[in-house]
């Protein structure tokens, strides 16, 4: 009788460019998939790519890619330090609350615009890092488990938000809707215009979220500070047997990581809805949605901005296909499941290798 | 030497022939005959490293040998796992028993005869699990948790585990090393009832009057290779000593140096520590280390070793006393500048290397922050890391293919390499090795043992802390013991004798209590 053995074995390092082969493979594998399902509930495969195709080059891709990406960037220093944040969704409210709070009640309709827009990036950046501080020295100093107090925050934040739209905050020019009136010409983001067209792009926060990735690849990867944080991320027994400081780094990576959230909030607010509105709609799960781009662009910044577009592009190819198919937005969860799910067991099969053995 | 022919009968419940295994290139085990019969004990005797451990490996599946045949009931059988050994009978007892703390006595052998795909009923266990306890005199309660028991009550335990799967052939390791006198009479007691019962035990010891007091046959290896092969009858003390050391032992350790150009490096008073659970592990000890002297500290796991260790290195909180390194108090030192000046090589590596890193950011994991390193201050220079990097792993002779493999894929013995390269590296002006040749090979051990004393001999003080008597015995020039949380000064190499070592080990200050009335 034959027996099949399947073992494993760690491979002495990872299958070469496997940082782009594993990505790029797993986005073909689960289209595919995705294509067999949606196909079973009768959705027309050209149609399908006549949406994604469309979704690939559309200025609203780009315009959802701005906070999956900033957000991302931020989330993949935590990670990087096994530092588990989910509370992006928290963080971007935070920076959405304070900038909106600033530019309606405190920032005269005198001051330049420059300096306007520059002080709510840098008060939006901070009421992302407090955020986000919270849990950072809870966990610091007592180690209290972060993933449950940043998730707790996220829902604070969004009572918050809801209670200010509904409440206090509720323009006066909104006719009882529940969002604050439009905020003062000098606040507003300058939106990119396309052949004389205005998109939702906003180009402060569109460089912002470039010069992150960049800063935070460098940081990451060639400075001290990066080392830090990547043997703290790898080896907690390790970082302290080195004499590495650890509280600062768990400080470091939260603020770092809910400041970057709160520039995405800000960006929200100020250069696509130019008004605050419901929580459910500013953040719109974007924090969550960017831990997957933080994963799928293997916690790399730079593989982020390719993540990040292109979560942009399927969320909005969500929308396009729930108007021109009918199928639900929630399909393109599907899309997002597998790959995940391929992705895992891709990067698995980069760093071990399957061996299979016959034997009688 | 090979096996003859007629040496075989129908007795032969196991024959390896022509085990070969390499390590290396380090031949752990050179063309090696061995044989078990029915209902004996037999002893495998040899020094650390002979070869010993690496054999019964083979015979449980846990190595796979490079050369070589077993043959099990006279049929030629494939071990290529612990199930396979299992399956045909043989089972060992480890020298440190595997158990989980968390589950009870039956729980914990359940488990193993599950994952085995052996299932019985739990309350079924439980009853052999008192049958035999009672028939062996073991004493264990099977609803104990594990966490509660005593390291014998843990070997007995592993003992009931091979029992319960039903083993013919029992392979102990070193069982009675960290035992006191009737834990070692109930031990000696069990094998004879199991050799009654038809089981054969193979007793892996480097205690000549073990083997003398046990064993039906003996088998002696040395570097690898079969040297003798005897009856018990046709064995002496004399005869054992002379086939197992060819020569004298070359003494590792010279004369001491100079004692009055020597500083202070290291002076602890009064230290107390607690551990985790708040238990004093530390009580009240008192040590002086001095440049250009190794001092050992010899103590069964558990003993307040480590303790004592972290608090030196920085990492455990002291509860009272003073630890003086170089003149100040290690409280006046921040937690970077100690790491340099101490090095620290654990017995656990993984603490001390980053497996999923490349071997370059590993070996700069002390010395990142330094100026040589960093370029405007804050940018590490990775070029002249790798540099360094390629040049530690020449000099240490780390089997790499180049720096930028992760540490994961090293052997424990390079990953060993790794860390002292790194340790050495930053020039401490006091070392603290834990164990260190507890996971390696003979081999390695010596060169390891040879790097230290090297390293004293230029003026360094290296704190050694070993459960290995022998090996506290050959490397330190003073000697102590840690017992239950008390550090005892035995004195220097030439006044201590292997047996005190471990008598203290065992009972720590009983010791003096019986030399003084005796």
């Amino acid at each position: 009788m034959f027996k099949i053995e399947v073992t494993i074995k760690k491979r002495s390092r990872e299958l070469p460019y496997s940082g782009f082969i594993i990505p790029l493979s797993s986005i073909i594998i689960s289209i595919s998939i995705s294509l067999i399902i949606l196909g079973l509930y009768g959705v027309d495969p050209g149609k399908f790519f006549k949406v994604f195709t469309t979704a690939l080059i559309s200025p609203s891709s780009i315009r959802y890619a701005i906070p999956l990406i900033l957000s991302g960037v931020g989330l993949a220093v935590a990670y990087k330090a096994n530092v588990w944040n989910i509370g992006a969704e928290g963080q971007i409210l935070a920076g959405a609350l304070v900038a909106s709070g600033l530019a309606l009640y405190y920032i005269p309709p005198t001051m330049p615009h420059e300096a306007a827009i520059l002080l709510l990036y840098i008060a939006a950046f901070l009421a992302g890092s407090l955020t986000a501080l919270i849990p950072a020295i809870l966990k610091a100093l007592y180690n209290v488990n972060e993933v449950l107090s940043t998730l707790m925050i996220n829902y604070i934040m969004m009572q918050i938000v809801n209670y200010l739209v509904y409440g206090p905050w509720r323009g006066k020019k909104e006719y009882g809707y529940p969002r604050t009136d439009i905020f003062p010409n000098n606040t507003i983001l300058p939106q990119l215009e396309i052949g004389g067209l205005k998109t939702t792009i906003n180009i402060p926060t569109l460089i912002l979220m470039i010069g992150s990735a960049i800063v935070i690849y460098v940081i990451l990867f060639k400075t001290k500070w990066g080392y830090e944080i990547r043997v703290y991320g790898l080896s907690e027994e390790a970082a302290r047997y080195g004499g590495l400081e650890i509280w600062k780094i768990i400080i470091l990576v939260m603020v770092i990581s809910g400041g970057l959230a709160g520039l995405a909030g800000a960006g929200e607010v100020l250069g696509v809805y130019k008004q605050l509105i419901r929580a459910e709609r500013v953040s719109a799960g974007f924090g969550y949605t960017a831990i997957i781009v933080a994963w799928l662009g293997n916690l790399n910044p730079l593989g982020i901005l390719l993540s990040g577009y292109f979560i942009g592009v399927l969320v909005s190819m969500g929308y396009t296909l729930q108007i021109f198919t009918g199928v639900p937005y929630g399909t393109v969860n599907i899309f997002t499941g597998t790959l995940l799910l391929t992705l895992i067991s891709l990067d698995f099969l980069s760093k071990y290798s399957p061996v299979i053995r016959v034997r009688r | 030497m090979n096996i003859p022919p007629t040496f075989l009968n129908s007795n032969t419940v196991v024959l390896m022939r022509g085990i070969t295994k390499e390590f290396y290139g380090f031949k752990a085990l050179d063309n090696v005959d061995f044989d078990i019969k029915k209902g004996e004990i037999h002893v495998l005797l040899g020094e650390n490293g002979a070869g010993k451990t690496t054999l019964v490996k083979i015979l449980t599946g846990v190595y796979l040998m490079d050369k070589g045949e077993i043959y099990i009931d006279g049929v030629k059988r494939d071990i290529r796992n612990v199930g396979d050994a299992v399956k045909y009978g043989i089972s060992i007892v480890n020298q440190y028993p595997q158990l989980i703390d968390e589950l009870t006595i039956t729980e914990n052998i359940s488990l193993s005869l599950r994952s085995l795909g052996i299932i019985h009923r739990f309350n079924k266990i439980k009853e052999k699990i008192i049958e035999y306890s009672d028939k062996y005199s073991f004493k264990l309660d099977p609803d104990k948790y594990v966490r509660d028991l005593s390291f014998s009550e843990r070997q007995r335990v592993e003992i009931l585990k091979a029992i319960l799967l039903d083993s013919k052939v029992i392979i102990m390791d070193e069982p009675t090393t960290l035992l006191t006198t009737w834990e070692r009479k109930l031990i000696y007691q069990f094998m004879k009832r199991a050799k009654e019962e038809g089981r054969s035990i193979v007793l892996i010891t480097h205690k000549l009057s073990e083997a003398l007091e046990v064993a039906d046959r003996i088998t002696i290896l040395k570097k690898g290779r079969v040297v003798a092969r005897l009856n018990a009858e046709d064995a002496t003390y004399g005869k054992l000593m002379k086939l197992m050391f060819d020569k004298i032992h070359a003494k590792t350790v010279d004369r001491k140096r100079d004692v009055d150009s020597r500083n202070e490096i290291l002076r602890i008073e009064d230290l107390v520590v607690l551990d985790e659970y708040g238990r004093k592990a530390v009580k009240n000890v008192n040590l002086k280390l001095y440049s250009g002297e190794i001092v050992g500290i010899a103590g069964i796991a558990g003993n307040g070793q480590r303790e004592l260790i972290e608090a030196i290195y920085g990492v455990r909180r002291r509860e009272a006393g003073k630890i003086i390194f170089l003149g100040r108090d290690i409280s006046k030192y921040n937690a970077r500048e100690l790491r340099k000046l101490v090095g620290y090589i654990p017995d656990k590596i993984p603490e001390a290397v980053i497996l999923n890193m490349p071997i370059y950011e590993n070996l700069i994991l002390k010395k990142y922050d330094d100026s040589m390193i960093l370029r405007k201050k804050i940018f590490i220079d990775y070029k002249s890391v790798y540099k360094y990097s390629s040049s530690l792993i020449s000099e240490y002779n780390i089997a790499a293919e180049d720096p930028g493999v992760d540490a994961g894929t090293l052997s424990g013995g390079n990953l060993q390499k790794l860390v002292l390269a790194r340790e050495l590296s930053l020039d401490p002006p006091l070392i603290i090795a834990v164990n260190p040749s507890k996971t390696l090979d003979h081999f390695s051990t010596e060169l390891l043992h040879s790097t230290l004393i090297k390293y004293r001999d230029r003026g360094k003080a290296i704190l050694l802390v070993s459960e290995d008597s022998e090996e506290v015995m050959k490397v330190s020039d003073r000697i102590m013991v840690m017992h239950e949380g008390n550090l005892y000064e035995l004195g220097s190499k030439d006044e201590v004798d292997l047996g005190l070592i471990e008598e203290y080990m065992i009972r720590g200050g009983e010791v003096e209590e019986v030399i003084k009335v005796g």
